[in-house]
């Protein structure tokens, strides 16, 4: 495997990252962050480190098959399914987050859809355990995205001169790590800004990212359907 | 310690102004206009002496596809000494990372490479199909993918 190859994929991610990560994921990211302050950057290196847990598996399948049209073929329809969830959860994060409907803790003479939603909406509410993040970057490192997509071409491209299946599968897993990790610093300043942001005007702030959030997930679901 | 903390706020306010900035960049797209309708047939366009003539197929050209892209010269066009070009794709106004297709000859002014035009989940379909012949000559073709 050659050392330039990975120098270039963590490159192509770094500038991805700044050039098309934060547009495109940024809102996701401000999802999970809002409302999250005792954690500092533990969560937010933790989801990325699930982010590229998912890069890796999905580089590995590439570098095994030698065909990147195999994996986003077999991929698809969970990659929908992802969206959905994701979008949703970002709608009710945002509704949440912006206190549109105020979450209370659930009282005996609350009927049982009051208590349903209130229940499902303190779910969503900040802070979570840190343990939730990893598996959270997982799956949406699911997400469809451009970017990776580019990035497992290459793996596959580069693969198809592999050694054997094993040497291709190491070199895919390998490459789709270096791009992961490249695409973590923008990542981790989109979440710590919006922590810092959050903190220093919570109230203006988490309604407008509120909003931002409600209208992401609400084109993540309608992108799907 | 003042001077830190100032130190720490001013540049994570300056972190906030860039995001901002990188966000209204990237919703706000491009300028960029298509210029060439692989659909439809060949695209044509003139770079210094070189005439050159750029087909995709399968047609429609769609996203997500193994796509063959043949690449030919007009007969007065000074002749090429390589066995293989460049075909950049990249997306205007967004970084999709590095996609090159290479073309190898398969006539005496004819090239052929296979490649994949991925699909960006913001729904922009606009692609531009850049041929790195030279440093100075990078004729550049501009188009909508169609699905």
């Amino acid at each position: 495997m050659e050392e330039s190859a990975l120098i270039v994929m963590f490159l192509t991610g770094l500038a991805g990252g700044f050039g098309h990560c934060i547009g495109m994921c940024g809102p996701v990211v401000a999802a999970y962050s809002l409302g999250e302050q005792r954690l500092k950057y533990l969560h937010h290196i933790l989801y990325n480190f699930g982010r590229v847990t998912t890069y890796m598996f999905m580089g590995a399948i590439v570098g095994l098959t030698g065909s990147f049209l195999v994996l986003t073929a077999s991929i698809e329809k969970i990659q929908m399914m992802i969206m959905i969830v994701a979008g949703v959860s970002i709608i009710i994060m945002g509704i949440v987050i912006g206190g549109w409907i105020p979450v209370r803790k659930t009282s005996r003479s609350a009927s049982w859809l009051t208590s349903l939603i209130q229940k499902t909406m303190e779910l969503f509410k900040g802070p979570r355990t840190a343990g939730t993040y990893y598996p959270m970057g997982i799956v949406l490192g699911f997400l469809p995205c451009g970017l990776t997509y580019t990035a497992l071409l290459a793996a596959a491209r580069a693969s198809m001169e592999a050694e054997n299946h094993l040497a291709g599968l190491l070199q895919g897993a390998f490459m789709l790590f270096f791009f992961g990790l490249g695409t973590a610093p923008a990542l981790l300043l989109v979440g710590r800004v919006i922590n810092y942001v959050g903190v220093k005007a919570r109230d203006r702030f988490y309604k407008l990212a509120s909003l931002i959030m409600i209208l992401t997930g609400v084109y993540f679901v309608v992108k799907v359907l | 310690m003042v001077y830190r903390n100032r130190m720490k706020h001013g540049w994570l306010w300056s972190c906030s102004l860039y995001l901002v900035l990188a966000l209204v960049s990237c919703s706000s797209g491009t300028d960029a206009i298509p210029d060439c309708d692989p659909h439809a047939g060949t695209c044509t366009k003139q770079a210094g002496d070189y005439t050159i003539m750029l087909d995709i197929s399968p047609k429609p050209v769609p996203h997500m596809k193994e796509l063959t892209f043949e690449l030919s010269f007009s007969s007065d066009s000074p002749p090429i000494s390589s066995d293989t070009l460049l075909l950049d794709l990249s997306m205007p106004g967004m970084d999709m990372g590095k996609n090159e297709v290479v073309l190898r000859r398969v006539g005496e002014s004819r090239y052929s490479g296979k490649g994949i035009i991925v699909k960006c989940p913001s729904g922009r379909t606009l692609w531009r199909a850049t041929l790195l012949l030279s440093e100075n000559l990078k004729p550049a073709y501009t188009f909508n993918v169609r699905d």
